[in-house]
This record gives C-alpha cells, structure tokens and sequence, in this order.
C-alpha cells in the first residue's frame, strides 16, 4: 500500500496501471469531446437555467401573495360590513328582488319610501302613478288610533 | 445572487468533460450536465458554495456513475459520436471495445470505487483531491481507489487472456 501511495504521488497517474487497464484509460482519456455534444450540452444548460430564472419571479409572487391574500380578504369584509350598515341586507330568495314590506309593518304614509318608488318605477309608469294615488288616499284617511304597546302587561301600558 | 451564466461558462467544459469520459452517450451527457447545474442551483440556495469547481466536479462524476449504471444496452444512432476516420478502422473498433468494456466494468464497482477511479484516471486528481471532492478522507480515498484498480486489473486481465 506505501509503494502504491509512493506512486500515487509521483509521475503519471496512468504508470499506476496495468498494460491491458492503461490501454482502455487511454482509449477514453485521449477522445476529446466532440465540438457538437459540448456546444449542445451547454446549450442545454443555458435553456435550463432561464427556467430557473423565471422560477425565481414567482416564488416572489407567492411571498407576495400570502400578503395580499388576508388584506384582500380583509378589505372586502370591510366593505360587505359597511353597504351592510348602509343598505341593510334583505332576506329575499331572490337575489336582486327586494322583499315588500307586510301589511303588518305599514309605515306611515306620510310619504312613500325610496324603495317603493323605486319599485313602482321598476314595473311600469302605471304602477308609479298607482302607488301614489294609494298615498294620496291614505293622508286624506283620519289619523290611525294610539297603538298599545307593552312588553310587561302587568304594568302600566305606555301609549304611543 | 450567482450569475449562472458566468457559471456554465466557466465550469461548463468541466462538467461536459467529466460527463463524457465516463458515459461516452451525447444524450446521456446532455441529461447529466443539466442534471449537474440544477442540483448546484438547488444546493446554493439551500447553503453557501465556496468551492464550485469542487462541488460540480463530484456532482458530475456520482450524476454520470448514476446514470452508467442505469443506461440500458438501446442507443440511437444520433445519440452515438462521429466516428473517428483519422485512425485505421481496426483500431476504431479495438478501441471502441475496449471503452464499452472499461465504462461496463466501472457501472459493475460501487460508487466510492468507481468514483476514485475516474477522478484519479479520467481527471488526474491527487488522493487528498480525490477525498476533498468526495467528501471522505484520504484513507477512504486511497482504499477506494486501490480496490477498483485491483479489480479492474483483474478484469482486464482476464478479458485479454480470452481474447488470446
């Protein structure tokens, strides 16, 4: 092993072979590499690395986008929080059909509201000029008598 | 940020080099040598580089070792390389046996000694570069390379024995 190792640091590696093993070494060693197998093989890796390159861009979108994705979501609750402040949501089945109000909860018919109008303008002029003969008719009728109301009916009953 | 251009440009020959020595296959070459530059890229960014040269040339030996061994016996005839026409056609032939039977008898050692092998003949490396590139040290190295030697001396030895 020494002789060997002395011999591993001295002279051409291939005087470490045997005759036969020498031949088939120098039979691959002394080949050089054909022109067109190195050209397209750096070519090769060259098409690669600019796979890489554009991979590069999106792993930072998706840095990008963990970010994004909360504020968005953040944002638009917000948003659905304040029209829901301003136009309360409706319980319609029917999505962009509002729902009429029951004749239980009649509101005053001082005036009709921006949604009746609004909904009597939808169907037809007709109906618009309708609704509002109905108001007319409501204010020339006497004023509607106090309603009792009362949560506790053992006590004293508030009048409206 | 590494310029992987200045990369390919710089140790490029290098691993096309070692690539072909030991596999002698253009395509098996190609696969090899951007099988080695991905694998460089992925180990960068995972932790810092300081010696390339190093780094590629193990990678292209255990990648090329790899895949001789798992190369199957089919070959087209674009993947083969323009026959030498300089020499007389019986010594293309000699020598083209004689490369079929060394590459089929380094894919039969195991890694450590195939790879020695190739470092030390293939590329001319020292024993302490044959361990440094190998990540083992230098009595691993100069165990690995003399048992490969021995075998390998042993093969051919016998094989010409047959061919007389």
């Amino acid at each position: 092993m020494a002789n060997n190792q002395a011999r591993e640091n001295d002279g051409h590696p291939l005087d470490e072979l045997s005759p036969g093993l020498r031949r088939g070494v120098e039979a691959i060693v002394q080949k050089p590499v054909p022109e067109q197998v190195m050209h397209r093989a750096l070519q090769a890796a060259r098409r690669q690395r600019l796979t890489e390159a554009d991979s590069q861009p999106r792993l930072v979108n998706r840095r990008w986008l963990r970010l994004a994705l909360p504020c968005g979501l953040s944002a638009a609750a917000i948003v659905v929080a304040i029209l829901s402040r301003v136009a309360p949501l409706s319980d319609s089945t029917v999505p962009g059909q509002a729902v009429a109000p029951s004749a239980q909860t009649t509101i005053a018919p001082s005036l009709p509201t921006a949604w009746a109008c609004h909904r009597a303008l939808s169907q037809s002029p007709e109906a618009f000029f309708a609704m509002l003969d109905l108001q007319a008719q409501h204010m020339l009728r006497p004023e509607p008598q106090s309603i009792q109301a009362s949560v506790y009916p053992h006590f004293p009953q508030p009048t409206l | 940020m590494t310029d992987w251009e200045a990369m390919i440009d710089e140790y490029g020959p290098l691993v096309v080099g070692i690539s072909w020595r030991i596999l002698g296959h253009a395509s098996d070459v190609e696969d090899n040598v951007q099988e080695v530059f991905f694998a460089a890229y992925r180990l960068q960014a995972k932790q810092t580089v300081r010696h390339w040269r190093g780094l590629l040339r193990r990678l292209a030996t255990l990648g090329a070792l790899a895949k001789l061994r798992r190369r199957r016996n089919d070959c087209s005839l674009e993947a083969v390389a323009p026959v030498d026409r300089s020499g007389l056609p019986e010594e293309d032939a000699i020598r083209q046996e004689l490369e079929a039977k060394l590459r089929a008898a380094i894919a039969a050692l195991p890694e450590r000694e195939a790879a020695s092998f190739s470092l030390r003949y293939y590329e001319g490396l020292t024993l302490p570069e044959i361990a440094q590139s190998l990540g083992i040290n230098y009595s691993a190295a100069a165990t690995a390379l003399c048992r490969a030697r021995a075998k390998l001396q042993n093969h051919f030895a016998e094989a010409m024995a047959e061919d007389k």
